[in-house]
């Protein structure tokens, strides 16, 4: 019977061909998830104390970044580069030529700005959670704002954050995929290469499934923990 | 570039992507409901740890989380039919839209409970402890003193979701069913004019995704609870 | 630990379960007739310019549909029904019985037909060859693509000629696996960011007639293969009486009218 699920071809051939990419896979997803956090808490504070027309600005950019489809995002960092890289690298006297950059570190961008915006709403959203009473208090006592922010605020915020945080950074991992367009190969698309010369794509699909969940497991878990730990400062 | 992208071409096909919004539409609005509702079921389940249901929602929050959306939709597409038609049952002549519907609520709600479950527990838990204490049941406290709160602190991470649904969208097209992002590929298929497709795309789901924003800040910020 | 296990586990008995619907279900066993014809599903492409693609309306189109179609007139006992989605749910369908025949341009090869039964006779030539940007003049044929960076695509045969090629070659083609679209695709050939890629001589030209006058093809063809349709392994019957229809057409040269006009050219036999 030649319809019966290949086991055998998902474990030797697309498990070891999605691991391979596994690499490449975090690579697109943590990087653009600290730098999306980093810029992320910058873009939140700036949004949360509504600093005059920064605020408003960045609002709209994260409505567009979030809006706009990564993959239109990602096509147009891709083509920006190609076209300008050029110019840009003979101004400044370099010697690579951007059909020498790696597409890799094309997508790192376009994911870093994805990231930012996403994550800089996850920690918004987490600030806003903290009673405002709690800043009032921070102020009365005679802390400065940003003293406030680190001792009071963050330590509540964190709790609040990590569960979107989680979420996103599983987003990147499954969302990196989408390189592929601009033929970066990653995890899942590295198990459906394999499938192209026996038609086996339902195992290549197993194969990745199996290794993003246990990718996404290790990450809730570690979630998890760090949620307990910091929810203990809250008494629970 | 200019042979890359013709912006006159991005009006022209807007009027063809917007004749299928309807299904983009209808795609993200029953997930959307699907997944609050259930996805509070769930998220209610995880927080009172109900004793071998809490496992089960857990794998299943673990499975539609970490799994790509699309082995999800085989699972549903192949998957159930096969399971039930052991059982006798024959849905194998379901219009395929039902599957991918039912494919993003089960996605969406794994998601919403995430959020759901965050935000309930944000919530002090000395509210409950002051609203028993006043003789609130356990039921009046949830609606009145916890539930709004929690609705507060989730609206952002719920909107983001919603907007997020409308890029997932495109997933559908993969069994056929064609939404905005599939009409793109449509298209690009026709001209192979598939850049400007995606920037008119675009452009349908930034003005989507607006009002989404819009309405959930109105709604945040004209709740009563905001005072605190 | 033992959540894994139990996931792994959970995974494993899914999987099980759609497997088991290829070798569980029965096919409906009455003979069709013409008074009784049998629906027959076809599955078919919906992204793929000229072979199956989808108009403005959203109804299946091209070259696919239009020599089935005739099919069907040939076979009145067998009523067709087209289903577009992607190459990869094609042979999923098929294989779950969703739909009883592929019509994606598959080309064939002994793995594949470890899994599916290919129709005998062949109803498209499918013609690949390089394709550089215009300007490129040292690659002209297959040999000089070593060390060169290939851009193939997971669904059309490209990449697994250029395997085939580097199994015996000690792996000198570059391939560069992507889902880049047509536009990507060239500014990238224009850029440099690759050497070359693979297609038909036809959609070059339309390619050049949309985006300027930027590529053109090399050498003689890669390859020259064949396409057949797709059954399941028990679907004997199915596979000789469409056998047998598009021999007909071949012989009466209604197949290489179709391929005519559909196609732009006489794409039915390898000379």
């Amino acid at each position: 019977m030649g319809n019966q699920f290949d086991i055998n071809f998902m474990v030797t051939i697309a498990l070891k061909a999605a691991i391979r990419y596994v690499p490449i896979t975090l690579e697109l997803a943590l990087i653009p998830f600290v730098i999306g956090t980093i810029l992320g808490t910058i873009i939140a504070l700036v949004r949360l104390y509504n600093i005059k027309y920064i605020s408003k600005i960045l609002q709209v950019i994260v409505v567009i970044i979030k809006g706009v489809p990564v993959v239109l995002q990602l096509l147009i960092v891709y083509f920006a580069v190609l076209q300008c890289f050029d110019s840009v690298a003979k101004t400044l006297h370099l010697s690579i030529r951007a059909k020498n950059i790696n597409s890799v570190y094309i997508g790192l961008v376009a994911l870093s700005f994805f990231a930012t915006a996403y994550i800089s709403e996850a920690i918004r959203g987490a600030l806003t959670a903290v009673k405002k009473g709690q800043y009032e208090a921070g102020y009365s006592v005679g802390l400065t704002k940003v003293q406030t922010l680190r001792q009071i605020i963050l330590p509540q915020a964190i709790p609040v954050a990590m569960p979107m945080l989680c979420s996103n950074l599983i987003g990147l991992i499954k969302g990196s995929s989408l390189v592929f367009m601009i033929s970066v190969t990653d995890l899942l698309n590295g198990a459906l290469i394999t499938a192209n010369s026996n038609y086996k794509f339902l195992e290549a699909y197993v194969a990745a499934a199996i290794v993003y969940w246990i990718l996404c497991i290790v990450i809730e878990k570690i979630s998890y923990v760090l949620e307990r730990k910091f929810y203990s400062f809250n008494g629970r | 570039m200019a042979q890359y992208f013709d912006g006159k071409l991005v009006f022209e096909y807007l009027p063809e992507l917007l004749s299928r919004i309807h299904i983009t539409l209808l795609l993200v609005f029953t997930a959307t409901v699907f997944g609050m509702i259930f996805g509070s079921v769930l998220a209610l389940i995880r927080i009172h740890k109900i004793l071998i249901l809490n496992q089960l929602v857990a794998i299943y929050i673990s499975f539609v989380r970490g799994t790509p959306i699309i082995v999800q939709m085989f699972i549903v597409y192949y998957g159930f039919p096969a399971i039930l038609m052991n059982l006798g049952i024959d849905i194998n002549r379901w219009d395929k839209l039902i599957f991918v519907i039912i494919t993003y609520g089960l996605n969406t709600s794994a998601f919403m409970s995430e959020i759901i479950r965050s935000a309930i527990t944000s919530v002090s838990i000395g509210q409950s402890e002051a609203s028993y204490s006043v003789g609130l049941t356990k039921i009046q406290t949830f609606y009145r003193i916890i539930g709004p709160q929690a609705l507060k602190t989730a609206l952002p991470s719920i909107s983001t979701t919603i907007v997020g649904l409308l890029q997932d969208s495109a997933i559908a097209f993969s069994l056929g069913i064609v939404d905005v992002m599939g009409e793109v590929q449509v298209l690009g298929a026709r001209t192979y004019h598939t850049i400007e497709g995606y920037v008119a795309a675009g452009i349908i789901f930034f003005v989507l995704g607006a009002i989404v924003e819009k309405v959930s800040g109105c709604i945040e910020k004209n709740t009563l609870f905001s005072k605190l | 630990m033992k959540k894994i296990k139990l996931i792994k586990l959970f995974t494993l008995g899914l999987v099980a379960a759609i497997s088991l619907t290829a070798c569980g279900t029965t096919t409906s066993s009455s003979e069709p007739t013409k008074d009784k014809p049998k629906t027959i599903v076809i599955g078919t492409g919906n992204a793929f310019k000229p072979y199956c693609y989808l108009d403005a309306k959203g109804k299946p189109v091209g070259y696919e549909e239009n020599v089935l179609k005739e099919v069907n007139r040939r076979l009145p006992q067998y009523k067709f029904q087209f289903q577009s989605m992607d190459f990869t749910n094609v042979l999923l369908s098929l294989q779950s019985e969703k739909v009883d025949i592929g019509a994606h341009q598959f080309e064939k090869n002994p793995e594949r037909e470890q899994k599916f039964l290919f129709s005998k006779e062949s109803y498209t030539t499918f013609i690949l060859r390089i394709t550089v940007s215009k300007n490129k003049t040292d690659i002209n044929s297959i040999d000089d693509l070593k060390g060169k960076k290939v851009q193939v695509s997971k669904g059309s045969n490209d990449a697994y000629v250029l395997e085939q090629y580097n199994k015996t070659h000690g792996n000198a083609i570059n391939l560069v696996y992507s889902s880049a679209d047509i536009s990507t695709t060239i500014k990238s050939i224009e850029a440099g960011n690759i050497d070359a890629f693979i297609s038909i001589k036809r959609l070059v030209d339309q390619y050049n007639k949309t985006f300027g006058d930027k590529l053109k093809t090399v050498g003689t063809p890669i390859s020259s293969s064949n396409t057949y349709y797709l059954y399941r392994k028990s679907d004997t019957k199915l596979q000789e009486d469409i056998d047998k229809a598009l021999k007909d057409m071949k012989a009466d040269g209604t197949l290489a009218k179709i391929s005519i006009q559909t196609l732009g050219g006489d794409y039915t036999h390898n000379d």
